[in-house]
């Protein structure tokens, strides 16, 4: 017997607009100061999500390589500009070292698994390809942005300590190597504590979705642990890289912090 | 006490009554050679010209914000030239391996910076850099040594950080520095969190028992300026004039005219 799979009807899709309603009243009456926030993230939402099932109903049909490689490059490149905006800091070169963690941090893993383990043929199909480097990349750009943001802001509170490293002997590296595994452990804890909960205190969405629309559990189960195991490498694989670049970045050729990048 | 049995020290070719040599051509431990610093579009230094011998002791002397800071760091490579050069025993930093080089000429600051929880491993840390590869860590001894020649109970090894006064620390950090049996210490206000008294102790410490280490520090205390044999006057971000025996009411005069 085949799973059944429920279609959401429109009219069930504006019904479920309906759960605004008593939200609505509850920030109302209790003057939340939540109004704007409220409208704007569901009508953001919902026209970003439209917006990505046109696109992604066009790619599928077409299903051209390059394509897809140039959306996965755009998602990459809008996850750098993300991590920007979220941490607040500006200096040259930023986005680029962010564009290049994430690409072979996120880029690596989506290739390992797309081809070694799901074995998907051709290995650009857009259907399993796209979502799987959005989860990946999704997951990469926090990891990223926690890291870089962890190892900025200790960097600059202990920057006496670092000089006064610096000054008895030590390199960049070695002043500031606490620091960097303190931020390492940083950016993987979300997706630790996501892995430990699995399973017992929630179920993932992914795996959710997939026995929503009829997959069987066990089958769901493989890929959501194929899944998590991408996010896993992903993440520290690419909060590593923006680590190490950064770590180099922050200091001139006398181990010295750079004055344009901490001044700000 | 003798900390420095393999220390080369050519403080015996310039003995205490010896005339100290600043010409350029000298052979010098620092050479500064029309040296700007300029942070930010800022001057914070100009037209520096310094040489500094073997063994020296020296006072980097002048009002607030006159520079004296930003030259301590420039002799130990801290601060970047814009222009001009600075040599350490003939090289340029570029050279050099820096932190390698930095080992034999530690700063310790106004505000010094400890770590870890006991004053031990400030002592331990440095010696498992790269820069000390080759390098014995100091016994527990040469520690307590170092320790009393800054006038600290070798049981001050075994105390918590932050449980340390300002003079404790600054005291501490010294004892650190010395350590690494450096060839020159550079002191910025050794003496700010520190009583006239102990302060001029540990100078006598230091002098005593390890005569062939360079002293340079920037100070305002005339009495610790009086002990030094070199004074270099600096006001505005320049060198004004370099003495070797600044009386009292010259001093006052000059710091009291960059006020």
């Amino acid at each position: 017997m085949s799973p059944k799979y429920y279609e959401i009807t429109m009219i069930g899709l504006f019904a479920a607009y309906g759960i605004m309603l008593p939200l609505w009243l509850i920030v109302q009456t209790n003057k939340l100061a939540l109004n704007r926030d409220f409208f704007v993230s569901v009508l953001r939402m919902s026209l970003q999500l439209l917006a990505v099932g046109y696109i992604l109903k066009y790619i599928f049909k077409i299903s051209i390589w390059y394509v897809v490689v140039g959306v996965i490059l755009a998602m990459i490149f809008f996850g750098a500009r993300t991590v920007i905006d979220r941490t607040g800091l500006k200096f040259k070169g930023l986005g680029l070292l962010l564009f290049l963690s994430m690409l072979a941090g996120a880029g690596a893993v989506i290739a390992f698994v797309a081809i070694l383990v799901i074995r998907i043929e051709p290995w650009y199909e857009p259907r399993y390809i796209i979502p799987l480097a959005g989860m990946i990349i999704g997951n990469s750009m926090n990891g990223c942005a926690l890291a870089l943001e962890r190892f900025y802001n200790s960097v600059k509170e202990q920057h006496g300590l670092v000089e006064t490293l610096v000054a008895l002997g030590a390199t960049s590296r070695e002043a500031t190597c606490k620091m960097l595994r303190a931020s390492f452990r940083a950016s993987m804890l979300p997706t630790l504590s996501n892995m430990s909960g699995m399973g017992i205190v929630f179920l993932p969405g992914m795996m959710t979705g997939q026995i929503l629309s009829g997959m069987e559990p066990l089958a769901a189960i493989r890929y959501q642990l194929v899944i998590m195991l991408a996010i896993l490498g992903s993440v520290a694989f690419a909060s590593y890289l923006i680590l190490i670049l950064e770590q180099r970045r922050f200091f001139d050729e006398y181990h010295l912090l750079r004055s344009e990048i901490f001044n700000q | 006490m003798s900390f420095y049995p393999s220390l080369r020290c050519s403080c015996q070719a310039l003995p205490e009554s010896s005339e100290l040599c600043y010409d350029r051509n000298c052979l010098a431990m620092f050479r500064l050679q029309n040296v700007n610093v300029n942070i930010s579009g800022k001057t914070i230094l100009a037209g520096i010209d310094l040489c500094l011998p073997e063994g020296v002791r020296a006072a980097i002397v002048g009002p607030s914000g006159s520079g004296k800071s930003t030259l301590l760091k420039l002799l130990c490579f801290m601060v970047k030239p814009s222009s001009g050069s600075v040599e350490f025993d003939g090289q340029r930093a570029s050279a050099l391996s820096i932190p390698a080089l930095r080992r034999k000429i530690p700063l310790t600051y106004q505000e010094p910076v400890l770590w870890g929880e006991t004053v031990a491993e400030n002592f331990t840390l440095p010696f498992t850099f790269n820069s000390a590869i080759g390098e014995r860590g100091p016994s527990d001894e040469e520690i307590a040594a170092y320790l009393e020649c800054v006038e600290l109970d070798p049981e001050f090894l075994h105390k918590r950080v932050d449980t340390l006064s300002g003079g404790e620390k600054q005291r501490v950090a010294i004892a650190r520095a010395l350590c690494l049996k450096p060839r020159a210490l550079l002191l910025d206000e050794p003496t700010s969190a520190l009583d006239l008294v102990t302060a001029e102790n540990i100078f006598n410490n230091i002098t005593a028992s390890l005569p062939g280490l360079a002293l340079i520090m920037a100070t305002h205390s005339p009495e610790l300026i009086q002990r030094t044999r070199m004074q270099v006057l600096i006001k505005d971000g320049r060198i004004q004039s370099v003495e070797e025996s600044l009386d009292i009411s010259k001093l006052k005069k000059f710091l009291d005219k960059g006020k």
